[in-house]
């Protein structure tokens, strides 16, 4: 104990010293820890992003969608013929100008079927989801995103109200109206489209008034049974649409889970290099240590004679330096763990545009603070032992 | 009397590559309790030689060094640093107190490293400033003080872990007159309350201190004169 505070107080008597040799470390682990820190954020809000749409969910899509469109059929005949898919969700998707009396602006309408809204796993904020009647009946109802419900009806209660979708078709323009019965909220955010930002209508309305589809469909999604099961179902659902497509590749089988591996692999080795870059100052930091470390026990040289005169022993005039060492590196590492939380939220803050995240979780912050506490060990090690090597007869003339 | 010291044909050799001298060539001596022995010698005589030997920061080349009975001449390192912790109270010509630390963290310093806990060691560390007249300076540093006072701290110092005996290298070498006086005096009040006293100089005006007076030359004991006791008050 008293060791610690003896070696407390030697760094406060030379305080220039002391900060600027802890300076390389602040610097080394401000670094590090960012990087870390921005590389775990940014891998976990992609992670959520993506498994936000299901690690169960299989897409299917179609390169030639003059020739092979995604039928309505497909939806069922998988449902059907594919023991490890539970479920089918089948959109059709378009773009137009979405009016109101309020406000405009050019987004994505959604037909959907039945239950959408729970397998999503989306709130409906208020109001209330479409009835079967309005599946059935082809009602011109329609649930807007709480996000473009703000843009369109600021200030006010969308459910109730009227929205138009405009379509364009060759020179006359075709207003469709919908009456707004609810207001949903997807939960996630998205970073490529966000849902809350959709217009969403029931199928069958879709079908027969906005998209004129005739059984072809926009987006064809299976649900597997559970996660373990993905890669059978998708076995299975390659075996089917072989045949629709009369054996010709024109379609694309995915998952969300391997587009995220593949994106945390990427992620993963970007920050590993970054953080090997960064380490360097590190190593740089460590050796500045040594030399301030080698430099001290030469002014202090009498220093140690004396206490070894009065009885200290090696091993306490060794490990006198080593706390020293150890506890700069420490100081520093909780510096600069300090300083990369506050840099990484100001960047979060100011970069909002580049959707960066921080997350500096326990893992990082421990490891940092054992790193540098291993880097004091390791540089004071030397100039220690040195000190702790001295002849005290030869220490005491030292002047 | 009991012996706290003994030396037996002490010898001491540096071996300089192709010659080799002999800086002690047999020196026995005794230290009982409760005296002072003087070492007195002319500069090369092999005073500092011996002055390491006894101090334990040396080791002799051939012989033996009993300390409060124990054959230390075979000790390494770490047992020696021991030794100088619990058994030696040095006291240097130049004070040799830790610049840093107040008169009060100086003396309680070899407590720290003989691991006596907080309490005891700040009650023995205020009442031995307060022994050698400097119960008014404890928080003081050494910069703060004169060179008597620094050599009173030291003094102070060197009792902390009642040492076996006090081993003064030329105590007043620093201190002009009156403050040499004052730790003469200050030697003979400890001297009074038991303690041994072992002062290595080459100062004449220091001999009447002595209760033994051991003259070295060359590397070898030229005499030893012992006083009657009772005859230097």
């Amino acid at each position: 104990m008293e060791v610690i505070i003896e070696a407390l107080r030697s760094l406060w008597n030379n305080k220039m010293r002391t900060i600027l040799s802890m300076l390389g470390i602040v610097i080394g682990i401000t670094s590090v820890v960012s990087i870390a820190a921005l590389g775990e954020g940014t891998t976990a809000s992609v992670t959520e992003s993506i498994s936000s749409l299901g690690a169960k969910n299989i897409t299917i899509s179609s390169f030639s969608s003059y020739a092979y469109p995604l039928l309505y059929s497909y939806g069922m005949d998988i449902e059907e013929m594919c023991p490890n898919v539970e479920n089918t969700i089948v959109t059709l998707q378009g773009n137009y100008t979405i009016k109101s009396d309020y406000g405009d602006d050019s987004e994505t309408v959604l037909g959907i079927e039945e239950e959408y809204m729970d397998v999503m796993q989306y709130d409906i904020l208020s109001g209330s989801d479409f009835s079967e009647e309005d599946h059935l009946n082809k009602n011109s109802v329609a649930i807007i995103g709480n996000v473009l419900a703000e843009t369109l009806y600021p200030d006010m209660d969308p459910v109730g109200q009227m929205v138009y979708v405009i379509q364009d078709i060759g020179n006359f323009t075709k207003k469709n109206s919908f009456e707004i019965v609810g207001v949903m909220e997807s939960g996630t955010t998205n970073q490529f489209s966000d849902p809350s930002n959709f217009l969403y209508i029931p199928f069958s309305t879709a079908e027969a008034r906005i998209f004129q589809s005739q059984g072809e469909i926009s987006n064809l999604v299976a649900v597997a049974s559970s996660e373990d099961t993905v890669s059978k179902a998708m076995k299975e659902i390659d075996y089917y649409l072989y045949r629709e497509f009369d054996g010709k590749e024109y379609y694309r089988i995915s998952n969300q889970q391997q587009i995220l591996n593949v994106m945390n692999d990427t992620l993963g080795l970007i920050s590993f290099v970054l953080i090997a870059v960064a380490a360097i100052s590190l190593f740089v930091g460590g050796i500045g240590i040594m030399n301030i470390m080698l430099v001290s026990v030469t002014e202090r040289t009498r220093e140690i004679g004396i206490k070894m005169a009065i009885g200290a022993s090696r091993k306490r005039i060794l490990t006198e330096f080593l706390v020293e060492s150890v506890l700069i590196t420490f100081i520093a590492g909780i510096i600069g763990i300090l300083l990369a939380l506050a840099l990484t939220s100001s960047l979060e803050h100011i970069a909002t545009s580049m959707s960066l995240h921080a997350r500096l979780s326990p893992e990082i912050a421990i490891i940092a603070f054992l790193v540098s506490a291993g880097i004091g060990l390791l540089s004071g090690l030397y100039p220690a032992n040195k000190a702790s090597r001295l002849s005290p007869i030869e220490a005491l003339r030292y002047e | 009397m009991r012996i706290v010291m003994h030396l037996e044909e002490i010898w001491k050799t540096y071996d300089m590559g192709e010659v080799k001298v002999d800086a002690l060539k047999g020196v026995t001596f005794s230290v009982g309790e409760g005296e002072i022995v003087i070492i007195i010698g002319p500069s090369g005589s092999g005073k500092s030689t011996l002055l390491h030997i006894l101090g334990c920061l040396d080791n002799s080349t051939k012989g033996r060094l009993d300390i409060d009975g124990i054959d230390v001449s075979k000790y390494k390192s770490k047992k020696l640093s021991k030794i100088r912790n619990s058994k030696i109270g040095f006291v240097f010509q130049r004070y040799n107190l830790l610049p840093k630390l107040s008169a009060f963290e100086n003396v309680e310093l070899p407590m720290i490293y003989s691991h006596m806990n907080r309490s005891e060691r700040r009650k023995k560390a205020l009442g031995l400033l307060e022994l050698v007249g400097l119960g008014d300076r404890v928080n003081h540093k050494p910069s703060q003080l004169s060179g008597g006072q620094q050599q009173r701290v030291a003094i102070a110092r060197a009792l902390s872990n009642d040492p076996a005996f006090i081993l003064a290298d030329e105590p007043t070498g620093n201190l002009d007159t009156k403050s040499g006086e004052e730790i003469e005096n200050l030697f003979l009040k400890l001297n009074k309350m038991g303690k041994t006293i072992v002062i290595v100089t080459h100062d004449m005006e220091m001999m009447p201190l002595g209760s033994k007076v051991v003259r070295i030359r060359d590397g070898e004991i030229e005499s030893t004169e012992v006083k009657e006791i009772g005859s230097n008050n």
